[in-house]
């Protein structure tokens, strides 16, 4: 079949309509987890930096768990675990959930979040340290409010600093949300694969997955320099003497 | 206080870091429209005493009263910290201005946040605090692009703008190279004539003698020696007061 080459360019050009049908998938599970471990990791960071008590033992068993155990490990706990604890829940307070409709790509929302959550709460804790204790002073000083403080002083200047962290946190996302295969959910690799176990021209398959996920990086990439060049002009608004 | 209108009483004021008693039971009055120097070593607690007063610092006991707010330091509710804070404004030795605004921003935040006051109205009024410090030329300027003497003028501009009934200065010069201590003093002796009620802590002697209405002296967590400023310079009280003075006054320099 592969007769005259290497790769069968042909089958490979015939494949990326079908491998990118897995881009929204890819791409919906990485935004979604971004966004809602950003807002994790905003509120685990806050706990660590006030040493909320019993918060904070919370805080540091998460933390610990999630970057102590593979990705991978969580997607199975999260996609086998969640529905019995449901079915669970519901048996004692008589629920009616269906919980066989609840679709796969669900649990992996949940599991890229807590897992995006926890790395991310040490990079905002730290962007949110890197605004010096003065100027929090200087602001509580004015008579503002914790929350003013938070919003006005420090959240505009940590922003700048943790964007570099967290565009990295976002491009290793965005790969890692091909673990999500392993529970059946059809994102970029999924599509490659079944494709592929029809044909057996695994090695096809898996160069045309390997170039999208590039090209998606590159342009996120691209996007993200534009983005912080944005930021950083606003911020030195440069004045000439 | 000699029927002179009171501004600050602080009664019993102790302060500890862990097992460190910095302040061992202060008490403070400070009239209206006064200035006070507050003198002492460093680790004598000045800067921890006048960060009490605005409770950026909670001290374990003691009470103060500032007009009709009065408070028991022991149990301070959230709300009388706000209320104290809205009637001072501080002055910091490292001038603490807001890196991600200009000098205008960092004077109208206070304006817009707190005092809920239109932004154009509050940029027009950082306007003329700007004027007032010297820097009607700097509106525009980040802190970064600013020196240190005019930092610390943007940041006492702030602090003016909030019109607070006491303004706390903690070491405002000592961050600064010689040459630009002269125009934040400047500055200070001008607010001081306005008549708003100052407390300085400071190691500028020219500024206390010559400025200052009152001085105290502090030591290890006390205060040794109060006197109205040119009384505390031409006759100290206390040896140890004398023996400062003699380590830290020019004239006795020894070559």
């Amino acid at each position: 079949m592969q007769g005259n080459g290497l790769l069968d360019i042909n089958y490979m050009m015939q494949l990326i309509p079908r491998v990118a049908a897995g881009i929204p998938v890819s791409l919906s599970i990485a935004l979604v987890a971004f966004v809602v471990g950003i807002m994790l990791g905003f509120a685990t960071a806050l706990v660590k930096i006030y040493k909320v008590p019993v918060l904070l033992q919370i805080a540091q068993v998460y933390v610990s768990f999630m970057r102590g155990t593979p990705l991978l490990v969580q997607i199975f706990l999260s996609y086998y675990g969640i529905p019995m604890v449901l079915r669970y829940l519901s048996g004692i307070y008589g629920w009616s959930i269906d919980i066989s409709s609840i679709q796969a790509i669900t649990f992996m929302y949940v599991s890229f979040s807590l897992n995006v959550g926890a790395y991310l709460s040490e990079t905002i804790r730290s962007a949110i340290l890197s605004v010096g204790k003065g100027q929090v002073e200087a602001a509580e000083s004015l008579g503002m409010t914790a929350p003013q403080v938070m919003l006005r002083i420090v959240i505009p200047q940590a922003a700048v600093v943790a964007i570099p962290n967290l565009g990295n946190s976002f491009i290793a996302l965005l790969k890692d949300t091909s673990l999500a295969f392993a529970a059946s959910v059809p994102e970029i690799i999924g599509q490659a694969k079944i494709a592929a176990a029809r044909s057996s021209k695994f090695f096809e398959a898996y160069i045309v997955a390997a170039a999208m996920y590039w090209l998606i990086c590159i342009i996120f990439e691209q996007l993200m320099i534009f983005g912080e060049k944005r930021l950083r002009r606003h911020e030195r608004g440069v004045v000439n003497d | 206080m000699n029927g002179v209108l009171s501004m600050i009483e602080i009664r019993g004021l102790h302060k500890s870091f862990g097992r460190n008693e910095v302040l061992r039971g202060v008490d403070l009055d400070v009239a209206a429209g006064s200035v006070v120097a507050v003198l002492g070593p460093s680790g004598s607690g000045k800067s921890t005493l006048l960060r009490c007063i605005n409770l950026l610092e909670h001290p374990q006991s003691g009470t103060i009263k500032m007009g009709e707010l009065q408070l028991d330091y022991g149990k301070v509710r959230r709300k009388q910290v706000m209320e104290l804070r809205k009637k001072t404004a501080m002055v910091f030795q490292g001038f603490n201005l807001f890196a991600h605004r200009t000098a205008l921003g960092n004077v109208a935040e206070g304006l817009v946040v707190v005092k809920k006051m239109g932004r154009k109205e509050a940029f027009e009024t950082a306007r003329t605090y700007l004027e007032k410090v010297g820097l009607g030329d700097r509106m525009d300027y980040y802190p970064s692009q600013l020196s240190g003497g005019q930092q610390q003028r943007v940041a006492i501009a702030r602090a003016l703008a909030m019109k607070p009934e006491v303004i706390l200065f903690d070491e405002p010069t000592s961050a600064l190279d010689p040459e630009l201590v002269q125009e934040v003093l400047g500055v200070m002796k001008k607010i001081a004539k306005t008549g708003i009620t100052m407390v300085v802590v400071t190691h500028e002697m020219s500024f206390a003698r010559d400025v200052a209405t009152d001085v105290i002296f502090m030591d290890q967590g006390t205060i040794i020696e109060r006197a109205p400023a040119e009384t505390f310079f031409r006759n100290p009280q206390k040896a140890r007061t004398r023996q400062f003075l003699q380590l830290i006054t020019p004239e006795n320099y020894v070559i």
